[in-house]
């Protein structure tokens, strides 16, 4: 009799093998936790406290085909490149009118740094800004005037990290 | 080198376990003859004679031969206490590579497990199986190594690209787990002296050293451990070799002679 018992324990044992090695955890299910962009806002150069929306404004990332669009508010989200601790970006103002057009290739510098999340998530990047935090490549003839950080660490986007003023 | 020694002595085992065999059949045959002993009190001594075993975990040692990603071992030993109770030891080590959704890693260590096994199988006369319950404690002495990931982005904007190196890739030291396992399992006397077992063991993790900014995703003796619960699986196939401590026959002999 017991016997007979152990044999069914022993079998039900075995087939949950194979359900063992399919759980919740195999799935990456997070809301929350990704990978922050950098939010920048643009803002008056004379009024640092007004929002100003740029006019026109194309962005191209150096070093990829893919490009983040035009026609922006006054504040937008960057990708940062994870694998290197700075990122280029082409901010082209009137865009699209060449009499107007104004090209000013912005470098953000930055230091990554890795959160475990969970086994099926992984790892997420958070950074944090250096000082300074961007500049200016190629100056003369510059529409951005200046950067100014109103939070070092990239952890989450509810509110912008980086100022513009132009 | 040392896998040719593995199954060397794998075969040895085998071999003196036949020899052993036919030389106990043989003094069984001439005894008869010349003792005449009860035929019950032969079996009671054998049944009851305390015995050490000694052996291998064939799982492991067939999975290092056949997955590159695997290298293990485990040595299992047992002693008859008492005629149904059995202390229980495990002893092992794992070196298992591991390539999760995001994350590849390594997880080396070294483990025991200490316990009982209570048998509940009642043995005809001659024989010597078990089917049995038992417990563990066990404990845990390991490394964890994250050799490569890809951060997790939901934002495809820059291509996604492994990282192979510096941030949080790198070996953890010093990490230890506790847990206890309840197992069930068979043990079958296949020729005198030697025996094939089978266990599957429940495990229930008590508590365990978190590496930095990472997980104990695999403990060397444990498996798997998930997010969500404490609970956990694994099984071993032995192949073990029993070595009689007592002699039943001679030490019931003298009763039988008054």
């Amino acid at each position: 009799m017991i016997i007979k018992r152990l044999f069914y324990i022993l079998t039900t044992l075995c087939l949950c093998f194979p359900l063992h090695y399919c759980e919740k955890d195999d799935i990456c299910l997070n809301d929350n936790l990704n990978t922050p962009n950098l939010i920048i806002k643009f803002v008056d150069k004379e009024n640092p406290t007004l929002p100003k929306s740029p006019n026109n404004l194309l962005i191209k990332a150096l070093n990829t085909e893919n490009s983040l669009g035009t026609s922006f508010g006054d504040s937008l989200a960057l990708p940062l490149y994870i694998h290197d601790d700075f990122t280029q970006f082409e901010f082209i103002l009137n865009a699209g009118d060449e009499a107007f057009e104004n090209r000013d290739t912005v470098q953000i510098n930055y230091q990554r740094k890795d959160q475990y999340l969970n086994s099926a998530c992984g790892y997420r990047s958070t950074f944090i800004l250096n000082s300074p935090p961007a500049y200016v490549l190629q100056s003369g003839n510059d529409w951005i005037e200046g950067f100014a950080i109103l939070k070092d660490s990239i952890t989450d986007e509810t509110s912008a990290h980086l100022v513009i003023l132009h | 080198m040392k896998q040719v020694h593995i199954w060397l002595f794998c075969i040895s085992l085998l071999c003196q376990g036949m020899l052993a065999q036919t030389k106990s059949t043989e003094a069984n045959s001439l005894g008869n003859l010349e003792e005449n002993p009860s035929p019950q009190i032969l079996t009671d001594s054998i049944s009851y004679a305390k015995a050490i075993r000694f052996g291998t975990d064939l799982y492991r040692l067939v999975r290092s031969q056949a997955d590159k990603n695997f290298q293990g071992w485990e040595i299992a030993a047992d002693f008859r206490w008492l005629p149904e109770l059995y202390i229980a030891f495990e002893m092992g080590d794992e070196t298992h590579t591991i390539q999760r959704e995001q994350i590849n890693f390594t997880s080396q260590g070294s483990y025991l497990k200490l316990g009982i096994d209570y048998n509940l199988y009642e043995n005809w006369p001659g024989m010597n199986n078990q089917v049995y319950l038992g417990l563990r404690y066990a404990t845990s002495a390991h490394t964890q190594q994250v050799n490569r990931y890809l951060v997790y982005n939901r934002n495809h904007f820059w291509p996604d690209q492994e990282t192979d190196r510096g941030h949080s890739t790198g070996l953890r030291e010093g990490l230890s787990a506790n847990w206890v396992e309840v197992v069930a399992g068979m043990k079958v006397e296949v020729i005198k002296n030697v025996f094939m077992g089978f266990s599957a063991r429940l495990t229930r993790l008590l508590s365990d050293q978190k590496p930095e900014n990472f997980d104990n995703l695999y403990i060397p003796g444990f498996n798997r451990k998930t997010d969500e619960n404490v609970f956990g699986a694994n099984f071993n196939y032995s192949l073990t070799y029993s070595i009689p401590l007592f002699n039943g026959k001679k030490a019931k002999v003298p009763q039988s002679g008054l």
